[in-house]
């Protein structure tokens, strides 16, 4: 009874977990162009620079790695959808597959990690809170609905 | 039959210095072929080549050929700024304004106006939500649900669920 209650918590857990962890992370895009998030934050021009050359480089890499993650998936997907199943060959696969999906968040994670060293700690949190308050990208915070 | 040609007498060779064009073909031939004539010939240049040298050395500077520095001709682009000064303004303008719209210099908030920043967000919202799909589990959803004891259980009562999961599955595959 304990064990399927703590299974059950658990599917919970990891069907929330996504949720909750976007929930603390930094806004998508280039943030640091809005006036909204830029101007409390003081960013310069030069950290501006900076955040744009951060993300274009991890941005591409996160898309070369999610391209690897798809192919390796759909290359087990055919060995374990064969009639006779090659047990190694699936197994090499998964862990291939896994071990893309690890260099994956790895990647997705040190972007995080490199916002916050430029940003430092206090702002960081400034972000983050700014983030929470920030009405979404379907309604434009007051005062930005025009072009600079 | 063969014509015998005798050697060149003086008035020949001096018309064979200044210009040979002007001798018979025959003369020339002869000329070319006989070693004597053109012996005579090259002393008759040397001769005139010293004379000449005599008479520049000897005569006074305000009767010498004046000497012409030939200038290498300017390119259209130097002609044209020496006869319009004022392209050569307009060329700097020019420069400067290309300087001016170039990538480099352009401002950063006309390259990333707010629509194209919010655009670009939409975006990369979106790729990031798939980048989290895959983060959070890569593997087929099927054969995953099927390691789990309690889905274990449902997928042996509806086979059916098999084969839904297997579309949803192969969907990437497909596209």
């Amino acid at each position: 009874m304990l064990k399927k209650s703590l299974a059950t918590l658990a599917v919970i857990m990891l069907l929330l977990l996504p949720r909750i962890s976007r929930a603390h992370e930094i806004p998508p895009g280039r943030w640091w162009h809005i006036p909204y998030f830029a101007e409390p934050l003081n960013i310069t021009d030069k950290q501006k620079d900076e955040f744009d050359q951060l993300f274009d480089h991890n941005r591409s890499r996160l898309a070369e790695l999610k391209k690897q993650v798809e192919d390796q998936k759909n290359e087990l997907l055919n060995t374990i959808d064969q009639e006779h199943l090659n047990e190694n060959s699936a197994m090499t696969q998964m862990k291939t597959l896994e071990s893309t999906r690890t260099l994956l968040a790895a990647t997705h994670f040190s972007y995080s990690l490199e916002v916050r060293k430029l940003l430092g700690h206090e702002r960081f949190t400034q972000l983050q809170t700014l983030y929470r308050k920030w009405p979404g990208l379907q309604q434009r915070p007051p005062g930005n609905a025009e072009n600079p | 039959m063969v014509e015998k040609i005798s050697h060149l007498n003086e008035e020949q060779l001096i018309e064979a210095v200044i210009d040979a064009s002007g001798l018979d073909t025959s003369l020339r031939r002869h000329l070319f072929e006989c070693s004597a004539c053109r012996t005579q010939k090259l002393a008759l240049e040397g001769r005139l080549a010293r004379l000449g040298q005599i008479s520049r050395e000897q005569s006074t500077v305000e009767f010498r050929k004046p000497e012409i520095f030939h200038q290498k001709p300017a390119g259209i682009f130097e002609r044209v700024l020496e006869i319009r000064p004022v392209f050569r303004v307009g060329v700097v303008f020019a420069s400067i304004l290309i300087l001016l719209l170039t990538p480099l210099t352009l401002r950063r908030d006309m390259i990333y106006t707010l629509d194209r920043v919010y655009q670009e967000m939409r975006q990369d919202d979106e790729f990031m939500d798939e980048i989290e799909k895959l983060e959070d589990n890569p593997f087929p959803r099927t054969y995953m649900e099927a390691a789990a004891p309690g889905e274990a259980h449902r997928n042996t009562q509806s086979p059916g669920a098999l084969n839904d999961g297997m579309t949803q599955d192969s969907g990437p595959r497909n596209a």
